[in-house]
């Protein structure tokens, strides 16, 4: 698991230096610009603004990093967190919005792999509660533990896992059919989303 | 199980954002490094400035009341301090000088002292 391969809790005070911060910015880049666009349904251009806020933030609040968590844990945390708020004002956007196709055309149109796939993945992820679609994202699109994504979104680990058989079933619903066929049937099983 | 597996993984390839270009991945870092630059001159230039602010402010408080304390002080002689304490030195000093009496009761006074002095 990646993040728990990560840097350890003793590297905290290093990363106060400019350089260090740079470094530790320019390794999880990737990974919390992918975490941030699935969280946002897709829309890239948000997510590098809200990873950016989201560095910005880690860098002020490092002074107060207490290494309880492994810091990654603890970045991650304040991406959800970013990304929660960018939800949040998002929301409020169309709410106020005079035209609520110009508020909701949030998907980024560049063509990445197959675009009518990616819309499709980004609706159905859109349908799910935000406690559904960030357990789902964090488990099972990038990957972390259940106490690793437990202890990012600050939920207990039962919620969690509640949290990741709805989405589940929900999903298989709607994306259902992009499951290979296989030769014996559709190989659907409940209780296996760990 | 595995037919999951699958599947999600079609998911994960499916849903993920075209890799930062070079160029793309250099202006994130620089607009980063602009803000990470700009907070630091904030706070370089706005710690010393509030802390000279304060100061400034103690300063001012603690000069303005021991300037007067020290003009009141000076004008107090220590023999009037003790009168203020024993308060018979006060009442006997404004009884020399008359003028602890209002100018009526003064009058009165000096009927009554009359008065004695005739029987």
């Amino acid at each position: 698991m990646e993040i728990a391969a990560d840097r350890a809790k003793a590297d905290a005070p290093f990363l106060m230096r400019a350089e260090e911060f740079a470094r530790f910015a320019e390794a999880r880049r990737e990974r919390a610009l992918r975490l941030a666009f699935r969280l946002l349904a897709g829309d890239e251009a948000t997510a590098e603004d809200v990873v950016q806020n989201a560095f910005f933030r880690a860098h002020r609040a490092l002074a107060g990093f207490r290494g309880d968590a492994s810091i990654d844990t603890w970045f991650y945390r304040i991406l959800v967190r970013e990304v929660q708020r960018q939800r949040r004002w998002q929301a409020l956007r169309s709410w106020f919005a005079v035209d609520p196709d110009l508020a909701a055309a949030a998907v980024d149109p560049r063509p990445v792999g197959d675009p009518g796939l990616r819309a499709r993945i980004a609706r159905a992820l859109e349908r799910l509660s935000a406690g559904q679609r960030e357990a789902f994202v964090l488990v099972h699109l990038e990957e972390l533990t259940i106490h690793e994504a437990a202890e990012v979104l600050g939920k207990a680990v039962g919620t969690v896992k509640s949290h990741l058989h709805r989405a589940l079933a929900a999903l298989r619903v709607e994306l259902g059919d992009l499951r290979a066929p296989t030769p014996f049937g559709d190989g659907s099983k409940e209780g296996d989303e760990t | 199980m595995s037919d999951d597996r699958h599947w999600l993984e079609a998911l994960r390839d499916g849903f993920r954002p075209e890799p930062m270009s070079p160029s793309r991945a250099a202006a994130f870092r620089r607009a980063l490094d602009a803000r990470l630059e700009r907070r630091a001159r904030a706070r370089r230039f706005a710690l010393p400035a509030l802390a000279g602010a304060a100061l400034a402010a103690l300063a001012l408080w603690l000069a303005w009341p021991v300037t007067r304390a020290t003009e009141l002080a000076a004008g107090v002689t220590s023999a009037e301090i003790d009168s203020f304490v024993d308060p018979d030195t006060f009442a006997s000093e404004l009884a020399e000088r008359g003028d602890y009496l209002p100018a009526d009761y003064q009058g009165l006074a000096l009927l009554l002292e009359d008065d004695t002095a005739d029987r």
